[in-house]
């Protein structure tokens, strides 16, 4: 959760109508936001969802009475949004192919979709986390502060989700 | 291997996790902040229900769990017309994190955040224990039926009533108490998932039926209900072939062949019996063949039921069937 008195103050700003100041959290969470997302809906998706949640955010940012709760309340909007997602879409629409990442020069897709797909099979508790560190390149003690997870359970998390996720690509390779 | 580069990049780097950042970061955020509208005002309880249980959860200092009558506060309930008077005026809530205690009505929501966990009485047949990241509702409480619904998350269920008086809806199936022990987990999607600690329970959906017993799990997924049930030490690899037989679509014949022969060859007395049985609705021709000659290895058929009744799924002989081999379950 935000703990710093800096962020607290960037909170009270946008509560106040300063975009700027929103645009500041914004660019500290945004990429939880986005791990978010991508733990949970299709990756064409994702883009569309974390734009729906900060301007959802943004425009209800008055509602909030505790400033050092900003990052954990809109972590729990964007999981409610991909909750609703997923109730709006049809069981078992079909999903086009997962889009190329930037650098698809480099790696095939597959492979990127691959180890997503193997990391959304993930239980729930370890999926953000891993998405947090592998995609967003947020370092554990990093992931512990804006989640206001304990650091403990972050470094748990990734320790397990890993071991996990090596069996799963392992087994995959193996097959 | 330490897992100090996992955590914050220090020390050797790990091989795996440097291939994963490199394959993975091209995924990482880059967007640009929308054009912002005007702000609402600062109401609180307007807008979307979900995002005014999303914000209040986490208004109440100190306090992790919130109660709401939906969508509104719980003023609601104080102004029900006919309030209908119950001995125990709803189902007793206590906050493990040290909140206090609460009262769960019929209509009644709770929700926990990342933190906090409750504990609840359910009428006077058992206990829910609700982990944290969950949301609950109370559906119906009367003597022929105590009922939830378990939105998203988790938890530990422990029952002691007779069958079909307590029932868990979640977006994929119902969980029916057989009498028991268990844990319910559902994901966002509502897919959820089943483990059963003590006795048996049952999930439902559209007249497929899994019955899972003490030490089993099963899935369900949403449009599609419950998987085929089976240990949680079952092989990997059985478990795997399970999963492609409950959800593969029915067109995938190749898949879903190679997953057939997969389950049969790696299935072993008398357990994964459990699981064969369940295969045989959701396989047809000449893969419930195999599948029955397989369980009849297994567990030989008692008097009475046959090969051929078996391919048309007749209830006499499933039942029978059943009945013979439930105790090594």
């Amino acid at each position: 959760m935000s703990k710093s008195p800096e962020e607290a103050l960037l909170v009270r700003a946008a509560q106040g109508g300063d975009r700027e100041a929103f645009a500041r959290l914004h660019a500290t969470y945004a990429p939880w936001v986005h791990a978010i997302a991508l733990a949970r809906v299709p990756r064409h998706e994702v883009d569309d969802l974390v734009q729906e949640v900060l301007i959802t955010a943004w425009r209800r940012v008055r509602t909030l009475r505790d400033p050092a709760a900003f990052g954990g309340w809109l972590g729990q909007i964007a999981r409610n949004r991909a909750i609703d997602f997923h109730r709006r879409r049809r069981a078992n629409a079909p999903l086009p192919d997962e889009l190329a990442t930037k650098r698809s020069g480099a790696e095939t897709h597959a492979r990127v979709n691959e180890a997503l797909e193997a990391i959304r099979a993930l239980p729930e508790a370890y999926r953000e986390t891993l998405i947090l560190r592998l995609v967003e390149g947020w370092t554990g003690p990093e992931i512990a502060a804006r989640t206001g997870l304990t650091a403990g359970s972050v470094r748990v998390n990734l320790h397990r989700g890993m071991a996990l996720l090596r069996e799963k690509l392992g087994s995959r390779e193996a097959s | 291997m330490s897992d100090d580069y996992l955590w914050d990049r220090s020390g050797r780097p790990d091989p795996d996790v440097r291939e994963l950042e490199d394959l993975l970061g091209g995924l990482r955020y880059d967007g640009a902040l929308p054009e912002l509208p005007p702000q609402d005002a600062a109401s609180a309880g307007g807008g979307s229900p979900l995002l005014a249980m999303a914000a209040a959860a986490l208004l109440t200092a100190g306090a992790a769990l919130l109660f709401s009558a939906r969508p509104a506060a719980p003023d609601t309930r104080v102004a029900n017309p006919t309030p209908k008077p119950t001995p125990t005026a709803g189902w007793k809530v206590d906050w493990l994190s040290g909140e206090g205690a609460a009262r769960l009505q019929v209509g009644d929501w709770i929700e926990t955040d990342t933190r906090s966990r409750a504990r609840i009485q359910v009428a006077t047949i058992g206990k829910v224990e609700l982990e944290p990241s969950s949301r609950l509702r109370l559906v119906a409480t009367d003597p022929k039926q105590h009922r939830l619904e378990l939105a998203v998350g988790k938890l530990h269920a422990r029952v002691t009533a007779p069958p079909r008086l307590f029932l868990v809806d979640t977006p994929s199936a119902q969980t029916v108490d057989l009498g028991c022990e268990y844990t319910l987990t559902v994901a966002e999607d509502g897919a959820s998932l089943l483990e059963v600690r003590l006795g048996f329970v049952a999930f439902e959906w559209k007249g497929l039926e899994a019955i899972v017993p003490r030490g089993a799990r099963c899935e369900t997924r949403p449009g599609q209900g419950p998987g085929i049930p089976h240990y949680r030490d079952a092989p990997l690899e059985l478990r795997q072939a399970l999963e492609v037989l409950a959800f593969a679509p029915a067109d995938a014949l190749r898949q879903r062949k190679l997953a057939l022969l997969r389950a049969i060859g790696v299935a072993r007395a008398p357990r994964d019996a459990l699981s064969l049985w369940h295969l045989l609705p959701r396989v047809r021709g000449p893969f419930r063949r195999k599948a029955y000659a397989a369980l009849a290895r297994m567990v030989p058929p008692p008097p009475g039921v046959t090969a051929e009744g078996i391919q048309t799924l007749d209830r006499t002989m499933l039942a029978a069937w059943k009945d013979q081999m439930e105790w090594s379950w």
